[in-house]
């Protein structure tokens, strides 16, 4: 396949996704979250094409929208990993370990804090409380929860996404 | 003998259905009486009295009002309304409706974190099983009111727990809170008038109906009446959410948690206070001689670095503040800056006072609760720990 059909074939399922999501929450202002975090799950981040379509319809700026994709630390403006680790950086997991954690993960991922591997599939970041300071250190990748971390642990978790 | 209560977290006082039956059947000023004699304080920490704030939305003349639920628990160190969701989402919903049928409110909207998103599938569940009992959709048991709810997720911003920027964030904006007034009982989602409470006040709700306001009074403390969760963490044998009545101690509560060689606990959150021994035995309360009420309890014991606690706090509030004002945007960096000079040992009393200045300068110019707060954990530090910020031993 040409690079140019390939394209347009994106961007045609982009036309396609968009429309049901216009279908399902309408096309007013307070659309435009739940359509964006959908867009970012199906997409892996929101890039200028989804951005343009969105404003079109919702009849914003481009911009306007850019400012609200951008604000959210979820709603990504960059390409990212299919898995995102983010583990838990506030002090009950500080203290339960979590730099223990991050030091197991990037040795077993190959990345450093903050980098996505080569092969687009792990991007490690530190994340503000996620609420499971009981079961601390605690990590999510994507939306599930890992918690009462050990390093043992984190290399078995690593399996079931490799 | 245990002082520990379980009227929320076992949830064997609730009955599915039975307070929006009575609900249903009363006048919207019939409910918030009830909920106003029972004399419930909002559970998220600002304690504002939930019955008055009803009776506000009640009042105002324009027909189309919301219901909201704060579920954006992102102060770190919280984890209540989460275990509480876990536990009882019904219960939670059903406290809605009955906001919604004292208002005759258009919808509701439970605005959950990101980080939460894993239970939505549960909660459609709920929502679809009270949906078939007539307890959510048109005419809720005979009232003649529709109403329904829907969830909407956050997208990782702390800043939207402030009720304001919760509204503008489902409106589709940048979640940058609003100047206030106007309230949001009067112009809150769609400058229209909404009631936005926290979960675990929601949660009560139902109780209160069913049980009447004097059952509730029998918990807690005089004024400020019923039960509270806490969510404890940090060096502790046994963290987790305990509930207690209202006016306990933080000692009561660290003994129970199993806290040994204590330090400092931080009570409140990180905007909260860093709460040094000689004050574990002050209540947990509103009021001149309290500690912050919200729930988040973080225990330090005495091994921890209180410059490495705070350090952490302040790189928190700097990648959360939304950069809207001034004085949180640039002072949240110069907190993060000096206090690393503090940590490299290269800092003097002069930079401790500086900061001392701008933080006095913060809590009286930022527009909203995170940047007036974020001086909070600073002052309490150098209240009891001082000297550790002065001289670290890694400086010897």
């Amino acid at each position: 396949m040409s690079v140019l059909s390939a394209k347009s074939s994106l961007t045609e399922r982009i036309d396609n996704d968009l429309n049901k999501l216009f279908e399902k929450y309408g096309t007013t202002r307070a659309a435009l979250m739940p359509i964006l975090q959908e867009m970012n799950e199906n997409y892996n981040y929101i890039g200028e094409y989804i951005i343009m379509k969105v404003a079109e319809i919702l009849d914003m700026s481009a911009t306007e929208v850019y400012g609200v994709a951008s604000f959210y630390h979820f709603l990504r403006t960059e390409p990212i990993g299919d898995f995102v680790i983010s583990v838990s950086d506030c002090t009950p997991c500080v203290m339960a370990g979590n730099e223990k954690i991050i030091k197991v993960l990037e040795n077993e991922l190959g990345i450093k804090l903050g980098e996505t591997s080569s092969d687009g599939k792990f991007t490690l970041e530190k994340a503000s409380c996620i609420g499971l300071c009981d079961q601390a250190p605690a990590m999510l990748i994507n939306n599930d929860a890992y918690t009462d971390l050990t390093p043992e642990k984190v290399v078995e978790i690593l399996k079931n996404y490799r | 003998m245990s002082k520990e209560k379980r009227i929320l977290l076992d949830g064997k006082e609730y009955k599915a259905g039975e307070a929006i039956k009575i609900a249903a059947g009363k006048s919207g000023e019939d409910i918030i009486k009830i909920i106003k004699d029972a004399g419930i304080k909002g559970r998220g920490g600002a304690g504002f009295p939930t019955g008055l704030k009803w009776s506000f939305c009640y009042n105002e003349k324009d027909p189309e009002k919301y219901i909201i639920s704060n579920a954006d628990e992102g102060e770190p160190g919280t984890f209540k309304d989460r275990v509480l969701l876990q536990k009882n989402p019904r219960q939670h919903f059903e406290g809605m409706v009955v906001g919604g049928l004292a208002i005759k409110a258009a919808k509701g909207y439970m605005y959950l974190r990101h980080e939460y998103k894993r239970f939505v599938p549960d909660f459609e569940k709920v929502l679809d099983d009270m949906r078939n009992d007539n307890h959510l959709g048109k005419n809720i048991m005979g009232s003649g009111i529709d109403f329904d709810i829907e969830i909407r997720l956050g997208s990782g911003a702390y800043v939207c727990g402030d009720e304001s920027a919760l509204l503008e964030s489902i409106e589709g904006k940048r979640g940058e809170p609003r100047n206030k007034p106007p309230y949001t009982a009067s112009q809150g989602f769609l400058n229209k008038p909404t009631i936005v409470n926290n979960v675990e006040t929601w949660t009560y709700i139902p109780l209160i109906i069913s049980k009447g306001a004097k059952w509730f009074k029998q918990f807690g403390k005089g004024d400020n009446p019923g039960t509270k969760l806490f969510s404890i963490s940090g060096d502790v044998d046994k963290p987790g959410v305990y509930e207690f009545d209202k006016g306990v101690s933080l000692q009561t509560v660290l003994d129970e948690a199993g806290a040994k060689n204590t330090k400092a606990v931080q009570v409140g959150g990180y905007s909260g206070v860093l709460v040094a021994p000689q004050d574990f035995n002050k209540p947990l309360e509103y009021g001149p001689e309290g500690l912050p009420p919200g729930g988040s309890i973080i225990v330090y014991n005495n091994t921890r670095d209180m410059v490495e606690v705070l350090l952490n706090y302040m790189h928190f509030f700097y990648e959360e503040s939304c950069g809207q004002c001034v004085p949180c945007r640039e002072g949240t960096y110069e907190m993060v800056r000096t206090l690393e000079k503090i940590k490299c040992c290269e800092a003097s009393s002069r930079d401790i006072d500086k900061l001392t200045e701008l933080a006095e300068v913060m809590t009286i110019s930022s527009k909203c609760g995170l940047g007036q707060t974020v001086p909070t954990p600073f002052f309490s530090a150098m209240e009891n720990f001082k000297e550790e910020f002065l001289v670290r031993e890694c400086a010897l």
